[in-house]
């Protein structure tokens, strides 16, 4: 029983490191299929943590990112302001998926191929995350 | 006289290296996501040095990071009071004119920094936004003949979709069901997201142009189709099933360019 409260409590202490290590937190998702890199960004266009194809510049790419969320964020397509989880952007060529959290926005980028239900839920998984070491 | 001027002097140093070494730890510390005491260093270094540029620019950059823009849009500006073509602070000024729809003034804040630093990626992306915006932000209103020209059974609606909405790329509505006070602004709000995607989307090496977008709301998830003439959104719970809600969208998109070209013919042919 002793045990089990010490796995817990390392579990719990583990969470806000993983939430607030943004470089590992991101490495882990662009390992997934399909994915061609990702950035964090925070909701002002600051660039926390990139991993993109050498031919796709960080700066603007975050700039965008950031001015995308917000939107999303203050107003929605239907102009309800409140909280959204994740949004999915394609194009003929690709994917874009952007999650929110207190910090800023995750960014994955992905080719046509990319599976969206995968990709989806470990994105919340990643978003929840970060939420997860935010509130404490 | 002479050693009254040294004690400023050396007192006058110690401080600024006292503020330099503040802001440089608060930048550090906003670097690493640890917004909250970066931005009570920051607060420190300011009563240090309350002229600071560094200072008051890591201030609104915090404030946005926050999203107290309120307090952003002030720090900027003591920053651009400073310095008046400090391309940081033009910058954060331009997001904020964005984010409230003022198109014109995010324009000249983004022209102003390029005019200073044409190498600047963030803010030329900043342009690229902005002009692919309509001139005006102000939502259209509808024309008479394209409301009446559009029938709800003729786009074949789902029953589980809870809102439809057809816009021209410059936000005027074609059909809206259902249609409320708040249905021009829904639409400029729709088209300008698309354009914002789009533009994104290109910086990201995957293609010029939005095709579909899913996003998830707390209470409903939206569904938008696009192209660059016409933008379709449909909202369904949150728990409808995506692939059967992009197909619903795929479909009601078929039948709206159908309706669409049904409406532009007889007008070609007179």
């Amino acid at each position: 029983m002793a045990q089990t409260g010490n796995t817990v409590s390392s579990t719990i202490d583990a969470r806000p490191a993983l939430g607030r290590d943004f470089r590992s937190l991101l490495g882990a998702l662009v390992t997934l299929d399909h994915i061609t890199g990702g950035l964090i960004v925070a909701p002002d266009g600051l660039l926390i943590a990139a991993q993109l194809p050498g031919k796709i510049a960080p700066e603007p790419l975050s700039a965008l990112a950031a001015i995308l969320g917000r939107e999303l964020e203050l107003r929605g397509p239907r102009l309800r302001r409140g909280t959204f989880p994740m949004a999915q952007f394609a194009s003929g060529t690709g994917i874009a998926f952007l999650g929110s959290t207190p910090v800023g926005y995750i960014v994955l980028l992905g080719d046509v191929s990319a599976d969206r239900d995968t990709i989806r839920s470990a994105l919340r998984a990643a978003v929840g995350t970060v939420h997860r070491a935010w509130a404490g | 006289m002479i050693l009254a001027r040294i004690w400023h002097t050396v007192r006058g140093e110690r401080r600024f290296r006292t503020s330099v070494q503040v802001f440089r730890r608060a930048t550090r510390f906003r670097d690493e996501g640890r917004f909250e005491e970066a931005a009570a260093l920051v607060a420190r270094g300011l009563l240090l040095d309350r002229d600071n540029v560094v200072g008051h620019l890591l201030a609104g950059s915090l404030h946005a990071m926050l999203r107290e823009m309120g307090k952003a849009r002030t720090s900027f500006e003591r920053v651009l009071a400073l310095e008046p073509t400090h391309p940081r602070a033009l910058l954060g000024l331009a997001r904020i004119a964005l984010e409230e729809g003022d198109t014109g003034a995010c324009t000249d804040l983004v022209t102003r920094a390029l005019a200073r630093y044409p190498d600047f990626p963030e803010a030329q992306a900043v342009l690229d936004v902005v002009r692919s915006l309509p001139a005006s932000a102000a939502p259209k209103r509808p024309r008479s003949l394209e409301q009446s020209a559009i029938r709800a059974d003729r786009l074949r609606l789902p029953a589980e979709s809870r809102e439809t909405l057809l816009a021209r790329a410059d936000a005027t509505v074609i059909f809206a069901q259902p249609r409320g006070l708040l249905t021009e602004e829904v639409a400029a709000r729709a088209t300008k997201l698309a354009r914002i995607a789009s533009v994104m989307l290109a910086r990201a090496g995957l293609g010029d142009s939005l095709n579909h977008a899913v996003i998830e709301g707390a209470a409903e998830t939206t569904y938008l189709r696009a192209d660059g003439e016409t933008v379709l959104t449909l909202s369904f719970s949150g728990d409808a099933k995506v692939a059967t809600a992009l197909a619903h969208l795929e479909r009601v998109w078929v039948n709206c360019r159908s309706e669409l070209a049904r409406q532009a013919a007889p007008n070609r042919v007179a």
